[in-house]
């Protein structure tokens, strides 16, 4: 899987999060520090089950 | 799984702030080395000041200066007066927020060299999505 970094900017404006796809553990902090330079606080950090199209097709089953 | 990290927005970058108010449809922003007091709509000094001003001849007419304040903590803070406050309201600091946070998303990943992949609204969630590889 591709390496894809994603920022989601909230309606509000408020917050941010960052999501890394395909990084396998590998140079996610170097990633995350550069975005944590522009938020103030870091809300929170860690992993997250990832978001694959076989989850969307077995929850439709 | 894919890792994450989720940040609260504080207006940290001066130039990007100016940037973002320009882009808000500010002609004129000036950014100031040390805090200027802001001006009220006679031209009378008011006691507050600000880094970050944008003169009251862009803001409106019977306007008063609009400010950013630099904190301790190296942020800015808004200083709206009230009469300006009913038309550069909560709705308008948000979408300065957003315009801030893209433009310094940009900014920093430009800086550390990822390739921008585009940009994508999602309607359901009003979220701004922006990707890199």
């Amino acid at each position: 899987m591709a390496k894809v970094i994603t920022v989601e900017i909230a309606p509000d404006g408020n917050s941010f999060d960052v999501d890394l796809t395909g990084f396998h553990g590998k140079g996610c902090k170097d990633v995350l520090k550069v975005f944590a330079n522009i938020g103030g606080k870091a809300k929170s950090e860690g992993t997250k089950p990832e978001f694959r199209q076989d989850n969307i097709r077995t929850v439709c089953k | 799984m894919s890792a994450y990290g989720s940040y609260e927005t504080q207006f940290k970058d001066g130039d990007v702030l100016c940037e973002s108010l320009r882009e808000m449809g500010f002609s004129e922003v000036l950014h100031h080395k040390t805090a200027q007091h802001l001006e009220g709509y006679h031209g009378d000094k008011r006691a507050q000041t600000a880094e970050i001003i944008v003169p009251r001849r862009v803001v409106g007419s019977a306007s008063n200066d609009i400010g950013f304040k630099r904190q301790a903590d190296g942020s800015y803070a808004a200083i709206i007066s009230e009469y300006d406050s009913s038309r550069h309201n909560a709705a308008w600091m948000t979408k300065l927020r957003q315009t801030y946070l893209e433009k310094s998303v940009l900014k920093e990943a430009r800086k550390a060299g990822m390739k921008f992949l585009g940009k994508k609204l999602d309607a359901k969630t009003g979220k701004i999505k922006l990707q890199f590889a």
